[in-house]
């Protein structure tokens, strides 16, 4: 009996695993320039979080009005640059994804196989 | 946004001490009346003394432990000797001493503060005080970086407005206000660094 | 079923190669179906280390005493509510406890890691499979729970009888669970070096995990204080023992850790020193996992010594060879946005807390250290233990509370001259009215009253904080509880962190009260005698006994009276002669004002089979203080030796559980997103999402 639920085991991780190579769903690593708009706009909600902070702190009487005027502005400018960045590379990775899809739609009417996607 | 901080503009010198003496002062008694327990006789009894010699001397015979916390048979007997020499008018350092004779130093919880052992004691002193002057020291050089940024900074401007317009959408802030603010502060920091 | 848990360690192990492998491979080929499944290699590892600890209890349930591990932690007797301790009671079953939680968390921390960390993903699938691999080869070549014996033995050894405590449910779980979890914060920031990956993005999951394992760990240093206190049967909770100081040291370095992302969040400042602090924390875990196996110190908690300690030894080198390594190899990358304003700020509090913390962490160290080096150095065997440590670390611990009021009081970045006043007068002003009042009321002592104005000071530090921001809040039309709520709510990890605080407060007055004002008294009653102590009269009303065929257990009945101290003036005065605080009385006759108050039961067992005796001590507890009766032995000419002490605000030690909890989970609960336009739409599709 344990025998056999070891070879279970085995035999449910090895499908689990291979399922990836033959499995009908296809992957592609993650596009560069998703993950550096991810990025940026994680890095935009963090600055968010920062001046929620701040306005807490001034609510509660910690910082000066000066202050509080200050480093609010000094990270909403840094949140403004990040989304500026962020929509630079919008843009410029729709364009790329345009041109992908158009690919992967050409390559299946010809019914060559998709591979692994862009590469890094 | 704004509009729910209206009230700071209290300040926190406005609040009322009153009932701030009357929640600290709830503070304050609770903690006192916790701390009766504590009061006690302080003429340092011999069974003071052999509890806490008891406290200082391991056990021979136990893992890791002193003859104050083990049950052992043989601890049980050298918690009788402490207090046997103690009775006889011995000092805590002879009494320390008698053991170290018959067991070695290993019998000493805390290693004597003489010869070789001071090298224990001597290292912690050595290490909070470098820790604390790495920190002072590490605080001082970046407060020389922040001088040099100071100067360096400029807040950028312009070309960032439509973005800024966004940032105030998503964090609520009404455009007009913001704009108001912005000239403000700017002028403020300016002020701040000069 | 030894032959499953067998077949299933070997699986994990191939699997968890595969994922290390796989996962560098696939990303470095750029094959993304590899990935994917080097991926699903480490979920199915959690799978098979499942089965294995599934196979053990099963083994353990049906009383298989072919399996050595179950022969000597188990027999017929033992309640099977004890199977779970029995499970780690060993040094096989707790190996595979640990990559039993190693496993899952990784699973876990991986399937939920945010998806812009995919680069730096792959390592971290390879790091923690990496060390997962080292518990598997351990578990599988050198310490295996699945062991045959030749021989099947009728019946097992046993439980060992210390561990048959409520607390054991729960505190050696903890403590390993939160020292192996220091793992998963290190993979995710190693790995984002490695990927070379140099923003914040690993923050918030480095973040959330290290308070995990911190809380855990935190837990688990109480819950084993507890454990000690009410059964170990000496009066004390934290002996400084080695093992509980391996473990401490990674929890002082996460608690330096928890505050200076909070810095690096804020201000974006340490990066690097928060990688080194990961790195620092997790090679001090190892430490402890070596030396709780065989390292070279003594210690009531060491498992027997074995060949293991050379493996853990070599494996806690290689993880600092690599943690360091690394960071020297990234540092010049890894620099940090802005510099400090000043000194007077909460940041360059932050940093000085941080040095002290590790400054504890060092000395502890040393402590752990020094007889090895006295030994090596000219063969004389010294022991540290409690009376060291508490002179050493006494001093440092208290300026960490002292900075725990000053820190928060600072604001961000500078603090002026006016707003330092306005700030500080209330809390110093507590304190010293504190100091005055103790001094009053006739406490003795001075370094405990000077700690106890501190922890006035630092209270009403707090108290300030909260009121001012509730105050605030208050006039905005809120009710007093709602605006607290509020401001909590507003800043979760700042306002958890206060209660966290608070709980470090509560448990400091517990140990400045044992540790300063205990009181004590051996003696050996007959029944019908009776022992005074301060204003308790303990009774010997009779004594009882079971025996097991494991163990003979004998108790003493007795009854606490209070007394007024008037009634028995005089033989005060003949005991105090003497040079003892109390005194036995034959006749047990009640005086005028004695009034009963409790009955308490000190239990003592006898374990035939493990030659040990357990004993419970009975514990009168009250917020005040705690009168503790530890039998010590049951004589054969009927008296009972007993040692009686007064434990003063010990209750309070355990009442900080609770509120660290509270407050950590409060810092650790998800913040709702400050944005509040709806979240912009994201291409769908893309990415190695699986399944």
């Amino acid at each position: 009996m344990p025998i056999i639920l070891g070879t279970i085991l085995a035999l449910a991780a090895i499908v689990v695993i291979a399922y990836p190579f033959f499995g009908r769903k296809r992957y592609r690593l993650v596009s560069e320039s998703y993950l550096t708009r991810e990025s940026h706009r994680a890095e935009r909600l963090r600055i968010y979080r920062k001046i929620s902070d701040v306005e807490s702190d001034f609510a509660s009487g910690d910082l000066t009005d000066a202050d509080y005027q200050q480093q609010r502005d000094q990270l909403r400018v840094a949140a403004a640059e990040t989304l500026r960045e962020e929509t630079g590379i919008t843009t410029a990775s729709e364009r790329d994804e345009q041109l992908e899809m158009e690919i992967s739609r050409l390559r299946d009417q010809t019914s060559i196989s998709p591979e692994g996607g862009d590469t890094l | 946004m704004v509009s729910r901080f209206t009230f700071v503009n209290y300040g926190s010198r406005a609040l009322p001490n009153r009932a701030k003496l009357v929640s600290l002062g709830a503070l304050f008694f609770a903690l006192i009346f916790t701390a009766t327990g504590c009061i006690r006789e302080e003429d340092i009894t011999l069974d003071q003394r052999a509890y806490q010699l008891a406290s200082e001397i391991m056990c021979p015979v136990c893992d890791g432990q002193t003859i104050d916390q083990s049950n052992a048979q043989i601890a049980t007997d050298m918690r009788l000797k402490v207090r046997e020499l103690v009775d006889s008018g011995n000092t805590n350092a002879e009494v320390r001493e008698y053991f170290v004779l018959r067991y070695g130093q290993e019998i000493l919880a805390a290693p004597e503060r003489t010869g070789f052992n001071l090298i224990a004691y001597i290292v912690p002193i050595f290490i909070v005080i470098i820790s604390v002057g790495v920190a002072l020291l590490a605080i001082r050089n970046m407060r020389r970086a922040a001088r040099r940024n100071e100067l360096e900074t400029k807040l950028a401007s312009g070309d960032l407005s439509v973005y800024l317009d966004k940032i105030d959408q998503d964090l609520g802030f009404t455009s007009d206000l913001t704009t108001e603010k912005k000239d403000q502060s700017s002028g403020q920091s300016d002020e701040a660094s000069t | 079923m030894a032959d499953l848990g067998a077949m299933a360690l070997l699986l994990g192990m191939a699997l968890s190669i595969y994922a290390a492998v796989g996962a560098i491979v696939g990303e470095k080929i750029g094959m993304a179906e590899l990935a994917v499944s080097a991926r699903r290699a480490l979920y199915m590892t959690a799978l098979t280390v499942l089965a294995a600890s599934g196979a053990l209890v099963n083994a353990f349930v049906n009383n298989d005493f072919s399996i050595k591990y179950v022969a000597d932690h188990s027999n017929t007797l033992m309640d099977r509510a004890f199977v779970w301790v029995a499970f780690y009671a060993g040094n096989e079953g707790s190996l595979l406890y640990i990559l039993l939680v190693l496993s899952i968390i990784s699973a876990i921390s991986i399937r939920f890691a945010p998806r812009r960390l995919a680069r730096s993903l792959p390592w971290t699938i390879a790091i923690l499979s990496v060390i997962q691999l080292f518990y598997f080869g351990v578990l599988i070549f050198v310490a295996s729970p699945f062991e045959l014996l030749d021989i099947v033995p009728l019946d097992g050894r046993g439980i060992n009888p210390l561990l048959t405590h409520p607390g054991m449910f729960s505190h050696p779980p903890l403590l390993m669970g939160g020292l192996i979890g220091i793992t998963i914060p290190f993979a995710f920031v190693s790995g984002a070096l490695i990927a070379g990956t140099y923003g914040d993005d690993w923050i918030d999951v480095a973040r959330v995990s290290g308070i995990i394992a911190w809380g855990v760990l935190g837990a688990g240093l109480l819950l084993g204080a507890w454990w000690a206190y009410t059964i170990l049967g000496w009066g004390g909770y934290w002996s400084w023992d080695p093992i509980e100081n391996v473990a401490l040291m990674p929890w002082l370095v996460m608690t330096a850790f928890i505050h200076s992302i909070m810095v690096q969040k804020r201000r974006g400042m340490f990066r690097m020193w928060n990688v080194a602090l990961l790195n620092i924390a997790f090679v001090l875990a190892q430490l402890g996992m070596f030396i709780n196996r065989g390292g070279p110190v003594v210690s009531v908690h060491s498992f027997a010594a074995s060949t293991l300690g050379i493996i853990f030894l070599i494996f806690m080198l290689s993880s600092l060879v690599f943690a360091f390594a690394l960071f020297l190899w990234r540092m010049p990358k890894l620099k940090s946005d802005r510099a400090m304003d000043s000194f007077m700020s909460r940041e360059a509090s932050c940093l000085i807390n941080n040095f002290l913390f590790l400054a504890v962490m060092a000395v502890t160290l040393w402590g752990v250290l020094f007889p090895v080096f006295s030994d090596m150095a000219r063969d004389i065997s010294v022991s540290v233990s409690a009376p060291y440590f508490n002179r050493v670390n006494g001093p440092v611990l208290l300026i960490i509370v002292i900075l725990m009021g000053v820190g928060p009081l600072l604001p961000w970045r500078k603090a002026s001259a006016r707003s330092l006043k306005q700030w500080f007068v209330w809390p110093t002003v507590v304190g010293v009215v504190t100091i005055v009042a103790l001094v009053a009321i006739g406490v003795q002592r001075p370094v405990a009253i000077f700690s106890f104005g501190v922890i006035a000071f630092v209270a009403s530090a707090i108290g300030e904080e909260w009121w001012r921001g509730t105050a605030a809040r208050h006039r905005s039309g809120d009710n007093w509880f709602t605006a607290w709520w509020r401001l909590v709510n507003g800043n979760r990890p700042r306002h958890g962190g206060y209660i966290v605080h608070i709980s470090i407060l509560i448990l400091g007055l517990g140990i400045i009260g044992t540790n300063f004002y205990q009181q004590r008294m051996d003696e050996a009653l007959y029944v019908g005698e009776s022992l005074v102590l301060d204003n308790y009269r303990i009774e010997y009303i009779d004594r009882g006994s079971s025996e097991r065929p494991d163990r003979i257990a004998q108790w003493a009945e007795m009854s606490v009276y209070r007394i007024d101290p008037a009634d028995y003036a005089q033989e005060f005065e003949t005991a105090r002669a003497r040079g003892s605080s109390g005194f036995k009385l034959e006749d047990s006759s009640a005086r005028p004002n004695d009034e009963l108050i409790d009955q308490i039961e000190p239990w003592h067992g006898f374990y035939v089979d493990f030659n040990m005796a357990s004993v419970r001590s009975g514990i009168r507890s009250t917020i005040v203080e705690d009168l503790y009766v530890i039998p010590r032995d049951f004589l054969t000419d009927g008296r009972v030796s007993i040692a009686v002490s007064i434990n003063p605000l010990a209750w309070w030690l355990w009442t900080s559980g609770p509120f660290f909890l509270i407050g950590t989970m409060i810092a650790l609960w998800p913040q709702a997103s400050v944005e509040r336009r709806p979240v912009r739409k994201k291409v769908p599709d893309e990415s190695e999402g699986d399944g």
